[in-house]
């Protein structure tokens, strides 16, 4: 084969990919441009439409495939409706924060339906077999399938921007994404067309998951494979635009394939860095107009209340009583036998860290760090590598963890904080996903491995103990060197918290707090607010290296599953779940949520099911998280009586609205 | 003895194929209470955003105290002591009195703070902040609200620390941003004492459109009409311009 | 037809969260009458449209229009009544085409009315008519009120509120403005206009109400008003025997 038929091969595959991709980013970037929700859950309803598409073509044979391509992207999008009547339209007015923690507790819940209907192992989905055959054109064969996505793909893509620019429908959505009021007040049920919109877009998601898994196979990975790529190519096409929704489409594609046949090393990485070198010369993406255009106004993000029904003594003591009962638990864990609590309890610290450490950006500075385990997994990483070639000592290895992860946080705040919003939790998605995909091509991170058998030494130039070699008899029960560790992680975790209490309560906390406040109104007190922003994010990210730091040094391995995006998710769950801008809120919410999840799933199978659905019904019904449930208890008309004298009023929504008045 | 405190230059503000501001020239002297007025859309607020730093100029440039600052975003400005203050209301509602007004006197502290101090020591440890704290308070008549979260405070007393928060920053000029918008003629005078009572050793620039008030307390007026200086001068000048009535008055006269 | 007036608000109180912008207004609009709204900044006048259109619920009163009580009506159902609103600072859709902006206006509205062609409205504005293809973000200040009041038209609405429409507008195009609302009262149309330039207030209106803190301070036919200098000057601090 010629070169030029080999680079038209390529071509070709690419823009097959892209179709995809086209489809894909198209309803995510539409849902985004008319209601301002980033849909997390777009991916599962990308794999829904594979997954309904095999049910419906496997039993009709030959021509199933035919009817699952018209019928099952008409479910996906019922689908899509039902959860935008359900879920997301109570949401609406809200930070789009809330978005993206309801989807992606859809994420989990429509994962979860999937692997128990259809099963965790993928399926093939053969093409019917007419465009199972190759065709000669341009002097080479391709597959018919192949041309067959591109030309439905390229169809699809049309009759959409028919839709929008050419009907009535599409020049409501248009209006409503401008101004959404304004289309109210001309007379017409904008909310209708929401729902529409939202069916609409899973649709188009359902179509290319078909393609998709027709081309390749069906999966339950595949919706999360596809999405981070799906929202790459919005941001660097330009948030709502379809255009560039389009253009970046194909592009990915295209620059993914070349990358895979010409320089597989960038494989993986190319997409990450083009989304991050757009976003730095143009912020608004490609073919976006301006950050926040129209009526978008960011509702508030939703604060557990301080101190609530419970008085700071009370909390102090229950603080105290918590450590006390955290100390003796290897105790009685070795006098019960269960030792196995030790090992959830550090699981839960671990997670306790990291989560105080996003609720610093998060919760204060009111960033959406959407990829925080960049910094869990840098640390880990960094934390191994320490141990491996530096020193054995964990003391060298946790500074080495902070003060990479700190260095890497001014780096990405520096790039990133100036734009705002949810283009600061794109980008921090895509460095994340940055380093996921780099630590792969490494010798020296031990590629898709990871790094296993590290030793670490707790102390100091020979002084310290080892935990390998430690063991104290106590009676008729013996500690060992996992005692060591857990006291070890128990005193960094509540050193942590005090030293992050202790700044929060600093001149520099109180910025923060007034940043919080009135962003405009720090300013012209004289703060400069981007600073304070990039200092909080540095310190964030310091602190949740320490915690990846500690668990790899702690457990001696580390991998690239440290990296994935679903610990981000994860941790932003955990924040709101305890309740942000409260310390002691997002650490409950740890423990809350990794005890759940152990329990559930050492029961039933459908835990992340469970999971998800009370996550939902807490993003809509408990926003400000647990630390706030006393408070909402009280407040209730049943207790209001008993509890009379409450101070103050829990620090409401304000409403978006008042700004707008004459 | 020309010293002015303020100064701006062909200032120019595009939007686009819209010139908002065209090409202003000001001085303020230091000292003086001047204000600027004009109908809606004639460019005060656009320009009174040129000064705070919250826009750039499209060209001209902005001098303060003798310093170039058109390049310098807001809060290096309220730094060198250009304080401005809010049309609504704008406190951190969530705080302390006390807190919203040692928030802007920690941000003046002379010589800042040591690492240590900022990222370490409790926030409310430092006396010479404290001390600052108190006396604005004093003078703004707030010492007694101190521990009332800002949000609870009455309309009147949010007004009293919305510039008690800017007397804090310590400003040797402040820019006041139609103050008065949506009050009573009650309220107005009140709010008008306020300032003066409160900051009238500072060199103070008002952007209003009502202008019996700012015939009332000016030193002198200059106008804006479609993004331009129309006329400058004292207020019975200004009052008795013919082109300012013009434009202004929109022919009121019957 | 009868006496009753168009539109009647009784007792109205509404505001924004625990503000009350409004502490009781009444209010009427005959049919084929003009009537404006005045008062200084902040007084309450857009609360009121507001408020009539269902965007700010009231929290006390009544809102009667056309016989029908619209107190607690959503916006959508008010504007399917036949109200139609040319909002403060326009609001056009900016990335919607002269056409289509006018289009949009035609969907809204009551349905079981003969609404004019688009093609008709736009012609009847000179400068629209120029611009039919160009999008409403490219239009100057003065084309983009006239496409407002067009898509407010479309909707061939019985009553019609106008916000501030000379807002920032040049005195030549002000004028225009002023000529097109007389048009349209001469049609016969019934409209409702708040508007913070007391000349072009008094001279389209048929009748006045001034409005201070929320509550109407004075009222009365529009020449009478425009000779009540005490009144003027002591709530609008404007004075016309200046």
């Amino acid at each position: 084969m010629s070169v030029a038929s080999a680079v038209a091969e390529q071509v070709l595959n690419g823009l097959v990919v892209g179709m995809v991709y086209v489809l894909l980013a198209a309803g995510l970037s539409i849902i985004f441009g008319v209601m301002d929700v980033i849909n997390f859950a777009h991916g599962e309803l990308f794999a829904l439409g594979a997954y309904f598409a095999f049910a419906i073509a496997g039993p009709l044979g030959g021509a199933g495939f035919w009817v699952a391509l018209v019928v099952a992207p008409l479910l996906v999008g019922v689908v899509g409706m039902g959860i935008e009547r359900l879920t997301v339209k109570r949401l609406y007015g809200r930070d789009p924060l809330y978005h993206i923690l309801l989807t992606f507790g859809l994420v989990l819940i429509i994962n979860d339906l999937i692997t128990s209907v259809w099963g965790k192992s993928a399926q093939p989905f053969p093409v019917p077999s007419v465009l199972d055959q190759p065709v000669a054109l341009f002097g080479f064969n391709y597959s018919l399938y192949n041309y067959g996505i591109i030309v439905f793909g390229s169809a699809l893509a049309l009759g959409t921007w028919l839709l929008l620019n050419r009907t009535r429908f599409g020049m409501i959505i248009r209006a409503g994404s401008e101004d959404r009021e304004m289309v109210r007040t001309l007379g017409i049920n904008i909310d209708r067309y929401y729902t529409l919109t939202f069916g609409f877009g899973a649709a188009l998601a359902g179509v290319a998951g078909i393609v998709l898994g027709a081309y390749q196979n069906v999966s339950p990975t595949m919706g999360s494979s596809v999405i981070i790529p799906a929202f790459v190519i919005v941001v660097l096409g330009g948030l709502g635009s379809f255009r560039g929704a389009v253009v970046g489409g194909l592009f990915v594609g295209l620059v993914q394939t070349f990358a895979r046949t010409y320089t597989p090393f960038l494989e993986g990485l190319i997409v990450f860095l083009l989304m991050i070198a757009v976003l730095v010369v143009k912020p608004t993406g490609l073919f976006g107009t301006s950050v926040g255009a129209g009526d978008h106004h960011d509702g508030a993000l939703l604060h557990g209340s301080g101190g609530g029904v419970l008085s700071a003594e009370t909390r102090a003591k229950l603080g105290y009583a918590g450590v006390g009962a955290l100390l003796i638990v290897p105790l009685l864990a070795e006098v019960t036998g269960v030792t196995y609590s030790v090992t959830l309890l550090e699981d839960i610290l671990i997670w306790a860290l990291f989560a105080l450490s996003l609720d610093l950006v998060l919760g204060y500075a009111g960033l959406v760090s959407l990829g925080h385990t960049l910094f869990y997994g840098v640390g880990a990483y960094a934390s191994v590598l320490t141990l491996m070639h530096v020193s054995p000592s964990v003391f060298v290895a946790l500074v080495v963890a902070v003060a990479v992860c700190a260095a890497i946080a001014w780096g990405v705040g520096y790039l990133s904080i100036r734009v705002s919003g949810v283009f600061f939790a794109m980008i921090t998605l895509g460095f994340a996903e940055l380093f996921y995909n780099a630590v792969f091509k490494f010798d020296f991170t031990g590629g898709s491995d990871g790094l296993f058998g590290v030793d670490a030494f707790y102390g100091l130039a020979g002084l310290g103990i080892d935990p390998g070699e430690f063991t104290v008899p106590l009676g008729p029960f013996v500690l060992d060197g996992g005692v060591v560790q857990y006291y070890f992680l128990l005193a960094v975790v509540v050193g942590s918290y005090l030293l992050a209490r202790r700044l929060i309560r600093a001149p520099f906390g109180s910025v923060l707090q007034s940043i919080r406040e009135s962003e405009e109104r720090a300013s012209f007190i004289g703060y400069d607010v981007t600073a304070y922003k990039r200092r909080a994010f540095v310190v964030s990210g310091g602190l949740a290296g320490l915690a990846g730091g500690l668990f790899a040094a702690n457990n001696g391995y580390v991998a690239p599953s440290f990296l994935h995006w679903i610990n981000s998710g994860e941790v932003i769950v955990m924040t709101v779940l305890g309740g942000m801008g409260t310390l002691y809120g997002p650490m409950l919410g740890a423990g809350v949520f990794v005890a759940a999840e152990d329990v559930l799933s050492s029961y039933i199978d459908q835990w992340q099911l469970v999971i998800g659905v009370l996550f939902v019904l807490f993003v809509i019904f408990v926003p400000r998280g647990l630390v706030s449930l006393p408070q909402t208890v009280a407040d209730h008309p049943i207790f209001e009586s008993a509890v009379g004298d409450r101070v103050g009023e829990q620090a409401g929504v304000t409403d978006p609205e008042v700004d707008r008045h004459e | 003895m020309s010293d002015p405190i303020l100064r701006t230059e062909n200032l120019t503000k595009e939007f686009g194929k819209l010139v908002a501001v065209d090409d202003v020239t000001l001085d303020v002297e230091r000292g003086e209470f001047r204000s600027l007025i004009g109908p809606n859309g004639a460019g005060k607020t656009t320009t009174f955003n040129l000064l705070t730093g919250a826009l750039r100029p499209t060209r001209g440039t902005v001098t303060f105290n003798g310093e170039n600052v058109t390049a310098l975003p807001p809060h290096e400005r309220v730094r060198r002591g250009l304080g401005r203050s809010f049309q609504i209301t704008n406190v951190f509602s969530g705080l302390t009195v006390r807190e919203n007004v040692r928030l802007a006197a920690q941000a003046a502290r002379e010589g800042g703070f040591t690492p240590v101090e900022e990222y370490l020591r409790r926030s409310d440890a430092f006396n010479d902040v404290n001390e600052h704290t108190d006396r604005v308070l004093d003078r703004s008549g707030l010492l007694g609200r101190g521990d009332e979260p800002a949000d609870v405070l009455a309309y009147g007393d949010k007004r009293r620390l919305e510039i008690a928060i800017v007397l804090a920053t310590d400003p040797d000029m402040v820019l006041l941003d139609e103050p008065t918008a949506g009050m009573s003629a009650e309220e107005t005078r009140a709010t008008m004492d306020l300032i003066d009572e409160v900051l009238s050793d500072r060199t103070l620039l008002l952007i209003e459109h009502d202008i019996d008030l700012v015939m009332r307390v000016s030193d002198r007026i200059t106008v804006l009409h479609r993004g331009e200086v129309l006329a400058e001068g004292t207020p019975e000048a200004v009052s008795e311009d013919p082109e300012v009535r013009e434009a202004y008055f929109g022919g009121v006269e019957a | 037809m009868t006496d009753e007036p168009l539109l009647s608000v009784r007792g109205l109180v509404s505001g924004y969260g625990s503000t009350r912008v409004l502490q009781g207004i009444d209010l009427d609009v005959p049919r084929g009458s003009v009537v404006t709204l005045i008062g200084r900044n902040g007084v309450g006048k857009t609360t009121t449209l507001r408020s009539i259109l269902g965007n700010v619920p009231p929290s006390e009163g009544t809102i009667t229009f056309d016989g029908t009580d619209i107190t607690t009506l959503s916006p959508e159902k008010t504007a399917r009544e036949g109200i139609a609103l040319v909002p403060e600072e326009r609001r056009v859709f900016p990335g919607l085409t002269v056409t289509e902006n006018v289009e949009i206006g035609r969907i809204g509205g009551r349905r079981d009315v003969e609404k004019p062609s688009v093609d008709a409205i736009v012609d009847e504005f000179e400068n629209l008519a120029r611009h039919r293809n160009s999008r409403g973000a490219n239009l100057s200040g003065g084309e983009q009120q006239m496409l407002a009041i067009a898509r407010a038209l479309v909707s061939a609405p019985d009553l019609l509120l106008l916000d501030e429409p000379t807002e920032g507008l040049a005195p030549a195009i002000v004028k225009q403005v002023q000529r097109k609302i007389e048009e349209l009262n001469d049609d016969g149309a019934t409209i409702l206009l708040v508007e913070q330039n007391v000349q072009v207030a008094l001279d389209a209106a048929d009748y006045v109400y001034i409005l201070d803190k929320g509550r109407v301070v004075h009222e009365g036919p529009a020449d009478e008003v425009a000779a009540a200098d005490e009144v003027l000057d002591r709530y609008l601090g404007v004075s016309m025997a200046d």
